[in-house]
């Protein structure tokens, strides 16, 4: 057997144990026997709490497994590691509580993900050596999350405790545990070279956030890079003076009620408070972060395959559908979750609604159809242009993310992906075109638009919006929410909304942005064929489907003059959840669901206000440039992208900001990169 | 555990479960037992069944100060050991 084969079979192995250790801690032996599962079962497993571990139950309920939903919890301490901590039975199934110290999670995924980094990153050509101070000052800047987002941790561990004193060996262990995580990836950056656009899918497979913490793996890595980026490259002088500028506003701008946001599916990358420690704890990390992406793009050699990157993102669709069927078992399920750093568990059954073999790997249907809708785009590029050493292959593994993005619903990304690959096509020097099928396309086009027109009348399509937004405002303030509702409507068809407004001092519990879209709704000059920003915002919103996410964010959104300017800052979203108060137009439980903007651009007036959101949009529309082939393929994704973002909240997830990021640095790299 | 920590009873253990309903009637003969759980809180049993009922559940008659931290903090010494000699031995050999 030669050394390497060895190698692979002992890191396997490794692997393994690394894996099961933390879920095998219970003697087979001992004298409280794993027995099997069901209902007279359930005060034996109440009764004996943290003696019974995951692997010795798994082990007497081989059979019985369709019944158990693993449920981890952080709370209790060491001892009940992996071992049993309650058992439920919820509806017809059986919910089997596993304790996970929040630290052993964090090392043990820790150390999956740097050998995932090893096996994804080539080998430095000369040993590089960097300093050891980033270590305690970054360990630092992680370390002070627990006190920035106390309300977030301190229910998740028994022995969570901000005493600072060198008794404290909780606080001791969690500083200790991420400067040995930083040791780590310290030794990664001196020997392996990370190539971060054909990482991009990795991400979508390894989605990197810490059980129980409002942390990523990923945001370690790239703030390490950041450090690295300040230390070693030249700085970048206008980002630096701008950042500045914009933290001083976003500080000023923090009010003085405290919120809580428990991070749902956003964990990971999002501030879960809006106290000054927390927004000045994300402005550094994103700050770092940032600078992280400018070291992996310094690193990029000027060869750059269009076949590798391709191939990545075709093996991560497979593998995400994959590994998403082997998730709809008990097991699957449960290590996903763990292996992957997933937010939420992925589905357990194959019925229609949860059977997206995505579900868990990606946390948005929206984010997971526009990578596949990349994938695919890229794909499509190298077979139409033969960047390809096997289209065959390349044919047969789309069906994966063909499958995927269907699966996933995701229109916007059907269509536009649809559109660029036919671009593709029809500009390919290889294919002769038939220009009488270009026209029939374009005046089938023309007649569905028209017939869509005449469905939805401009008259209805206009308001429907400021309909909208005013239903889910908490305006007349009768218990029953019906009469606010029928109040609300006699005032629909005469469009009267500023009377409304006034009506019973309505404006005063309106949020600004509501008050604002009524005033230019309802000019007190109106110029004939300029059509009213509202009413087009309105005919967007109807056309792509968003009418009742952006009413809510309307009826929510309530900005002073300096947040709209400036926002609060990255991953900041907790003022915008529960600053206002809001009466949504839903019955339970939907009316206590998350509601999200829906659209990245309204996300970064959220972090960045209208000025930020200006300058990203000036840095982006600026670079895009259809240069030759192959260069212009991230153009077109760009463009992608852009039309995606519009409509969904991806870049409120790490995969889908780095995915954003990483195609617009592809972009401005262009004259750089040789592929 | 149970002989050792309530001693020895005629008495059989009903199957309690998790009824919330089920209350113990106070033995007069048994002698009251304090028990610790795991998570250091108190109760006093006053009957074989109740302090059998207990002790099945985790319970003790012994303070058991839970030390994961310090296993944690000895496990994590090891790492850094572990991180320096292979670094010192292996990987400057290697490269």
């Amino acid at each position: 057997m030669s050394a390497n084969k060895l190698k692979n079979i002992a890191l396997i192995v490794f692997i393994f144990l690394l894996i099961l250790t933390p879920f095998n801690t219970s003697s087979f032996q001992d004298n409280v026997p794993a027995i099997e599962i069901n209902e007279s079962s359930l005060g034996y497993y109440q009764s004996n709490t943290c003696k019974i571990s995951l692997v010795e139950v798994l082990s007497k309920n081989i059979s019985n497994l369709s019944n158990i939903t693993i449920n981890p919890n952080s709370y209790p301490g060491l001892e009940c590691l992996g071992k049993v901590t309650g058992l439920d039975l919820i509806g017809k199934k059986f919910v089997l509580s596993i304790g996970l110290n929040a630290n052993i999670s964090f090392m043990v995924q820790s150390f999956l993900w740097l050998l995932m980094l090893f096996l994804f990153s080539s080998k430095r050509d000369e040993v590089l050596k960097f300093s050891f101070v980033p270590i305690p000052i970054l360990s630092t800047i992680f370390l002070s999350q627990l006190y920035f987002e106390e309300r977030f941790y301190r229910p998740l561990d028994k022995n969570f405790d901000l005493d600072l004193s060198f008794s404290n060996l909780y606080l001791i262990n969690s500083f200790l545990s991420y400067t040995f995580i930083f040791l780590l990836i310290k030794e990664f950056a001196e020997r392996r070279k990370l190539n971060i656009v054909y990482f991009v899918p990795i991400v979508f497979m390894f989605s990197g956030t810490y059980f129980s913490q409002n942390l990523n793996f990923y945001l370690l890595l790239f703030a390490y890079f950041g450090v690295l980026n300040i230390l070693v490259n030249d700085s970048y002088k206008y980002f630096n003076y701008g950042y500045a500028a914009f933290l001083l506003l976003w500080l000023s701008n923090v009010n003085n009620r405290l919120y809580f946001f428990d991070t749902d599916k956003l964990r990971g990358f999002v501030n879960s408070s809006n106290s000054i420690g927390s927004t000045l704890y994300w402005a550094a990390l994103f700050y770092l972060f940032i600078n992280g992406f400018f070291y992996f793009f310094n690193e990029i050699g000027q060869n750059f395959s269009l076949d590798k990157l391709k191939n990545y993102f075709l093996y991560s669709s497979v593998a995400v559908n994959i590994l998403g069927l082997i998730g709809a078992s008990t097991i699957g399920n449960f290590f996903n979750f763990f292996i992957f750093g997933q937010t939420k568990k992925g589905m357990l059954t194959l019925t229609p609604v949860a059977g997206n073999t995505w579900r868990g790997f990606s946390p948005s249907a929206e984010l997971i159809g526009e990578f596949y809708g990349i994938c695919l785009i890229i794909t499509f590029y190298c077979v139409i242009n033969f960047y390809t050493t096997s289209i065959k292959k390349d044919i047969l593994l789309s069906f994966f993310a063909i499958g995927g993005l269907i699966a996933s619903n995701n229109i916007a990304a059907i269509i536009s992906s649809s559109v660029i690959i036919f671009i593709f096509f029809i500009t390919s020097k290889k294919l002769i075109i038939n220009k009488k099928i270009i026209a029939s396309l374009i005046v089938l086009a023309l007649l569905f638009s028209v017939i869509l027109v005449d469905k939805d009348t401009y008259d209805y399509t206009s308001t429907v919006l400021v309909n909208e937004a005013i239903l889910h405002s908490d305006l007349y303030q009768f218990e029953d929410n019906y009469k606010n509702s029928v109040l609300k409507m006699n005032f629909f068809n005469d469009r009267d909304y500023l009377s409304l407004l006034i009506d019973e001092n309505n404006y005063l519990r309106a949020s600004s942005s509501l008050n604002t879209l009524v005033n230019v709704f309802s000019p007190t000059i109106n110029i004939p064929i300029v059509p009213n920003s509202v009413a087009t915002l309105s005919i967007v919103a109807v056309s792509i489907n968003r009418v009742e996410l952006w009413g809510i964010f309307i009826a929510k959104y309530n900005p002073s003059i300096n947040d709209f300017l400036f926002g609060h800052g990255p991953n900041q979203i907790t003022n915008y959840l529960y600053e206002h108060d809001i009466r949504l137009d839903f019955k339970e439980p939907k009316a206590s669901g998350l509601f999200l903007p829906h659209s990245s651009f309204l996300d970064l007036l959220l972090f960045y206000g209208i000025v930020g959101l200006l300058i990203f949009f000036g840095l982006f529309i600026r670079k895009i440039q259809f240069s030759s082939a192959p260069h212009n393929l991230f153009s077109y994704l760009l463009i992608y992208i852009i039309i995606n973002l519009a409509k969904s909240d991806s870049i409120l997830y790490l995969q889908g900001f780095v995915m954003a990021v990483t195609i617009y640095l592809m972009v401005v790299l262009k004259n750089r990169i040789k592929i | 555990m149970i002989k050792k920590i309530c001693g020895i009873s005629n008495d059989e253990l009903p199957d309690i479960g998790s009824d919330p309903n089920f209350v113990f009637t106070n033995d007069p003969l048994f002698d009251t037992i304090v028990l610790y759980s795991p998570e250091g809180n108190i109760i006093n049993v006053n009957s074989w069944i109740e302090c059998a009922h207990y002790v099945n559940g985790g319970w003790s008659n012994t303070l058991l100060v839970e030390n994961g931290n310090e296993i944690m903090f000895y496990g994590l010494l090891l790492c850094y050991f572990s991180y320096f000699i292979v670094k010192k031995f292996v990987i400057n050999n290697v490269s």
